[in-house]
């Protein structure tokens, strides 16, 4: 016989704080580097953002399929979102709206932070919202060698620590749930203690090494998570029928501590600096990083690379 | 005819709930309903899956979580293929008898 379905739908689940959205909202971002995985409840909502991105997600949605398909998710959510657009269609809603969320990226961050209690050091603020949009593996599957740049995005991506690529070591996530999340879905964290000195090729951890075992997350619509960026973490490959749909930010308490290998780097930029006269040096202490040089020097490479006229050469 | 590929195991310092590699590509994995023997290689990524778990009778790999039946080697995912499965005879208590084909 095989083993009951319902087992699957209620997951192991990893420690997760819950605390209310109404400011100042009590975490403790040191906490957070520290391991804590919080909660926040319908912070999204608390913020009176929710509504204007679940506006601008259902307008990309009309943009990228039909007025037709708008009215279905808007009617359904977007946990039916795979039943109303085909893959094409979500990824390029998904790049859409990387996009059109660029500009808002700010301002979206800074409600979330200002709404914390007092952190011991200063925040630095990412600026970039990523778009994840994990559809049903039976979906997607077929799709993978279309999806091979999306790891993360819209295919899931194994155990990993963000300092792996672009983040500082004391980054912080936040996800922020635009529809339901739930266990075979979602998000994995495995006991932190084994993010040290795993084997790793780039981006990606080697699949042969063991890594504890995960628990799962379950966040309501306007949740936001936060944690370590540390923390090993995975996506948890989708086998329910619905798509879960989150964005997602970073910051980092105090100046960003980038990994020496990393394969990438971001600014980070001084939230008290941004919207001051100063915002120019907002992301200075980023830049001033051996981790933003060896980034320059790649790029300028990669440009002398493919000068026109000397490739070929 | 080719001779069939056996190997004898004893299996009774195996808990219940556990996951025992007994090759580099065969692990037993002890459910409530009894011991079962399928491939190591998640057929999704290719993670270990002796480096997994066990719950609510499903084998998950510990990598993206996904689960599979420990009987069949089938995954509720049907785009996902089924794991290898070997048949588990038991010989004398506790000793079992591996057929690798």
């Amino acid at each position: 016989m095989t083993p009951p379905l319902d087992a699957l739908r209620h997951g192991l689940l990893a420690p997760v704080r819950t605390v209310s959205a109404t400011p100042p909202v009590q975490l403790n971002l040191a906490d957070v580097l520290d391991g804590e995985v919080v909660r926040i409840a319908g912070a999204l909502r608390q913020t009176g953002m929710f509504d204007d991105l679940k506006r601008l997600i259902l307008d990309a949605v009309e943009a990228c399929a039909s007025p037709h398909a708008r009215a279905a998710v808007a009617a359904d959510g977007v946990e039916r979102l795979h039943d109303h657009l085909d893959v094409h269609q979500v990824l390029l809603l998904r790049k859409r709206l990387a996009t059109g969320l660029a500009d808002h990226s700010f301002a979206l961050t800074a409600l979330l932070v200002n709404a914390l209690r007092t952190q011991p050091r200063p925040v630095y603020v990412c600026g970039r919202v990523y778009v994840r949009i994990m559809m049903p593996e039976d979906v997607v599957a077929q799709y993978r060698a279309m999806l091979v740049r999306e790891a993360g995005f819209m295919t899931p991506h194994g155990p990993h620590l963000d300092s792996w690529f672009s983040q500082g070591r004391n980054a912080v996530n936040l996800w922020m749930a635009i529809g339901r999340v739930s266990p075979g879905n979602g998000l994995l964290f495995y006991p932190k203690r084994y993010g040290e000195g795993l084997r790793r090729v780039g981006e990606a951890g080697d699949p042969a090494q063991y890594v504890g075992r995960p628990g799962g997350v379950c966040l309501e619509p306007a949740d936001t998570l936060v944690f370590h960026g540390d923390h090993l973490h995975a996506t948890e490959v989708n086998i329910t029928d619905e798509t879960r749909f989150v964005l997602t930010t970073r910051i980092s308490l105090g100046p960003p501590r980038y990994r020496h290998r990393g394969t990438g780097w971001v600014p980070y930029y001084d939230l008290r600096l941004l919207g001051t006269p100063l915002r120019r040096f907002a992301s200075l202490r980023s830049r001033l990083t051996i981790s933003a040089a060896r980034q320059a020097i790649g790029a300028a490479r990669r440009a002398i690379r493919f000068r026109p006229g000397t490739a070929a050469r | 005819m080719t001779e069939r590929r056996t190997m004898r195991l004893d299996l009774r310092d195996v808990p219940p709930g556990s996951i025992h590699p007994v090759t580099g590509s065969v692990c037993v994995v002890h459910t409530a309903d009894g011991l079962f023997a399928v491939g190591r290689r998640c057929p999704h990524q290719a993670a270990d899956l002796a480096n997994g778990y066990l719950h609510g009778g499903w084998l998950r790999c510990a990598w993206h979580n996904l689960p599979f039946d420990p009987r069949t080697g089938q995954s509720p995912c049907r785009s996902i293929p089924a794991l290898r499965t070997y048949p588990l005879t038991e010989v004398s208590p506790g000793v079992y008898e591996l057929d690798l084909g």
